[in-house]
């Protein structure tokens, strides 16, 4: 409806803003990117880096709790129910899909063990990243920032790809990549905490 | 500008007075937008003082359009602000209103 672009407007504005602004998100994923990296060129043992995914967004909230919002307040953004339904069915999708992906691998259906298995790997980062933009372009449209992310990783697989890059060439490629964001969520979060300085006891 | 055929049209007495007051529109368009707000939000988006921003939300919850709420948060104290149902409806009502006045 017409008469709601501008309250859809607003709401854009205050979602981008306590997602974004402070640059604690690029900083806490660009950083978790550079100790995975670290960690498969000293050990090679990449499993134990999944374990460390859930606490990006636990991580993320206690620094906001320290340093955002005290400076911003603290606004709890609705839940779109119809986002939630159709989250619930992509997930049930992508489960079915890997199940049968799964299957197929094991009843020798797809040979996936014919590809050296970085590129095995890097193929999978592939078609993970193309699905989850076409997840955000079903759902809602991407944040610049969701796809600044998604294209910068589809260029540094393509580069590994095509360059047929080195394990541990590829390891340090994505490891830049995780320092330049974290550099960026670094400055964003200096200007942030510039910007917005700590008010008084307001209550 | 008015030709001569055309009617003046009457003044309308419909508009929300509370909601009109450019203050208490941007708190209620920002509470609108959001579930609930803490005190703090509200004053940096709004670019009001803590004391006409609190004077405004007492006004607000005096009418039923907001409910403030004080709790603790790590033991520091914290006022969370949420637009009532009345308070959304008045909101609606008067987005209504406006539209069609500025569509005449």
């Amino acid at each position: 409806m017409k008469n709601n672009d501008w309250i859809n407007e607003v709401t854009k504005k205050v979602v981008s803003e306590q997602k974004y602004r402070d640059g604690i998100p690029q900083l806490v994923v660009g950083t978790y990117l550079v100790l995975v990296m670290l960690m498969m060129l000293l050990s090679g043992n990449s499993a134990i880096t999944v374990v460390f995914v859930p606490l990006i967004p636990i991580l993320i909230e206690t620094l906001r709790k320290s340093l955002t919002y005290p400076r911003v307040g603290y606004a709890k953004i609705k839940e779109n129910k119809e986002i939630g339904k159709r989250m619930q069915w992509i997930l049930v999708i992508m489960v079915f899909g890997f199940g049968i992906l799964f299957f197929a691998h094991k009843s020798h259906v797809i040979d996936f063990r014919s590809l050296p298995s970085m590129y095995l790997g890097i193929s999978i980062l592939i078609a993970f990243t193309v699905l989850i933009l076409f997840i955000f372009m079903f759902i809602r449209k991407p944040t610049s920032l969701a796809l600044w992310y998604a294209f910068a990783l589809l260029a540094l697989a393509s580069i590994i790809f095509i360059f047929k890059l080195t394990k541990h060439s590829a390891y340090y490629l994505v490891m830049c990549f995780g320092f330049v964001s974290t550099v960026i969520g670094a400055i964003n979060l200096a200007m942030f905490i510039k910007k917005y300085p700590l008010l008084d006891n307001n209550d | 500008m008015i030709e001569n055929n055309e009617t003046i049209p009457e003044s309308n007495d419909s508009i929300d007075r509370l909601i009109h007051e450019p203050a208490r529109l941007k708190i209620i368009l920002y509470l609108y937008v959001v579930e609930s707000a803490d005190f703090v939000y509200l004053l940096r988006q709004t670019g009001l003082t803590k004391g006409n921003l609190s004077a405004h939300l007492q006004k607000l919850e005096h009418n039923g359009y907001v409910e403030i709420t004080k709790e603790f948060l790590n033991r520091i104290p914290r006022t969370l602000i949420s637009l009532t149902e009345r308070g959304k409806t008045a909101f609606e009502e008067y987005r209504v209103v406006i539209k069609e006045m500025l569509n005449y």
